[in-house]
């Protein structure tokens, strides 16, 4: 299988009435309807709304970003699906109880189709399930996303990293309202959008955020009507 | 047509929304009620929009699906608030206010617009109601995001089974006339708003 095909964003097709994630290898041959998976993270604050400027990402797409998209590619897919069996077996969850909680629908489980990357990645396949993807998969997956995120602009603008708060999310990220997902048809985007409310200060202390205009900016609630993504009208409508 | 409009400020700050309700609950509703026209072009005015949805049974993902006149389709009724009236108008909906200083609702009788009238469900049949009376236990003003040239109209989503309903004919008991919001996503000719609707409401996981 062609390892270039790991670095495209995740697709997930339209048909029978769902959205299914199509398989690397079946890319092009896929004739449904087609979405890029995009991670949106989104940190609310009282009655607002926490911004950052490029300095804090350095994504280098816009000046300020108040809701940080990213796409979702199968080699974050294949990652994720690996950590998030450990995050769950960690949890006690045995092999039985994973399997009461796998879905019925033909997912695909990246570590069959590349089970050289597994093998170099010392990854016990044979210790997780075979119908291992469940109804947690995309709350580990987005959770993985938001965790790498929260890490490089700690790193950027040297904000504490705060592993206690990432932990409370990480265990709390099955039952919270951490997580929702929309269908942007103008984007042609499948989003599942990530979203902090209480623990925002947290992982971003208030007086680091003070400190350091240059990174951070609260953006009001009264600013987000003008935005036309789901995630921001969601959120919104939640303030 | 008279509309309920009501000062922008207070759908995008929580604190202004707390002190307008302070000072709303004081009097009665009758001064939000505004000519349709004037609140259109007043800028600092938003109207109150209701966005109908009607589910299937229980099945709060399946939703009655209307084919307009025109082909367009629709996966609600979008509605002007309004406040009773001897006389009704069509493309409102009357809100009925738990007492005359409450911000509480607990009835909303609606009046489709004639496209809606005329509008036919995806089996063929014609829709068969002209009224459709909900009771939500809601408070208003509300909104779920704003809508228009302008964003001058406050729409909120309500989701109100008319299946239970004595009155309810037999086209809204045909499963076949319902369609979860991620297939109406992907029907052609969606009306613009119920697109915006199913965008915010769809999940497709």
């Amino acid at each position: 299988m062609p390892m270039a095909l790991i670095f495209e964003p995740v697709k997930l097709a339209y048909y029978k009435s769902k959205l299914h994630i199509v398989a690397p290898v079946e890319l092009s041959t896929i004739r449904a309807p087609v979405y890029d998976l995009k991670i949106d993270i989104l940190f609310g604050i009282c009655d607002s709304i926490l911004g950052f400027t490029d300095a804090a990402l350095g994504l280098n797409k816009q000046p300020v970003y108040p809701i940080v998209s990213l796409p979702f590619y199968y080699i974050d897919f294949f990652v994720a699906d690996i950590l998030s069996a450990y995050w769950l077996s960690g949890r006690g969850a045995s092999k039985k109880n994973i399997s009461e909680h796998a879905n019925t629908v033909d997912e695909i489980a990246l570590y069959k189709l590349y089970p050289d990357i597994a093998e170099r990645c010392n990854v016990d396949t044979a210790s997780i399930p075979p119908s291992y993807f469940h109804h947690y998969f995309f709350d580990c997956a987005a959770f993985y996303v938001f965790s790498n995120l929260y890490f490089r602009i700690c790193s950027r603008t040297g904000c504490p990293y705060s592993h206690d708060a990432v932990e409370r999310i990480r265990i709390g990220v099955q039952a919270s309202g951490f997580t929702c997902n929309f269908l942007s048809l103008s984007t042609k985007e499948a989003i599942y959008a990530v979203c902090t409310t209480s623990s925002t200060n947290k992982l971003f202390p208030q007086s680091y955020l003070e400190e350091h205009p240059e990174y951070f900016l609260e953006i009001s609630r009264s600013e987000l009507p003008f935005f036309t993504r789901p995630t921001l009208r969601w959120f919104w409508s939640k303030l | 047509m008279k509309v309920l409009a009501y000062p922008r400020q207070i759908f995008i700050s929580s604190k202004v929304y707390l002190q307008y309700r302070d000072v709303y609950l004081r009097y009665t509703h009758v001064r939000e009620l505004i000519e349709h026209d004037r609140a259109e072009y007043c800028s600092a005015l938003v109207q109150q929009m209701i966005f109908l949805m009607i589910p299937y049974e229980n099945l709060v993902d399946k939703f009655y699906i209307f084919i307009l006149p025109d082909g367009t389709k629709s996966c609600g009724i979008p509605l002007h608030a309004t406040l009773p009236s001897k006389v009704h108008t069509k493309g409102t909906a009357e809100i009925h206010y738990d007492g005359a200083v409450s911000m509480w609702v607990n009835k909303i009788v609606a009046y489709p617009s004639d496209e809606y009238i005329n509008a036919r469900s995806l089996s063929g049949d014609r829709v068969p109601r002209r009224v459709f009376t909900v009771t939500p236990i809601q408070h208003f003003p509300r909104c779920d995001f704003f809508w228009g040239k302008d964003l001058n109209h406050a729409v909120f989503v309500v989701v109100k089974n008319i299946r239970n309903n004595a009155r309810a004919a037999p086209d809204y008991q045909n499963p076949k006339n319902y369609l979860s919001l991620l297939e109406f996503l992907h029907l052609s000719d969606r009306d613009e708003l119920s697109t915006a609707v199913a965008e915010l409401k769809c999940r497709w996981r």
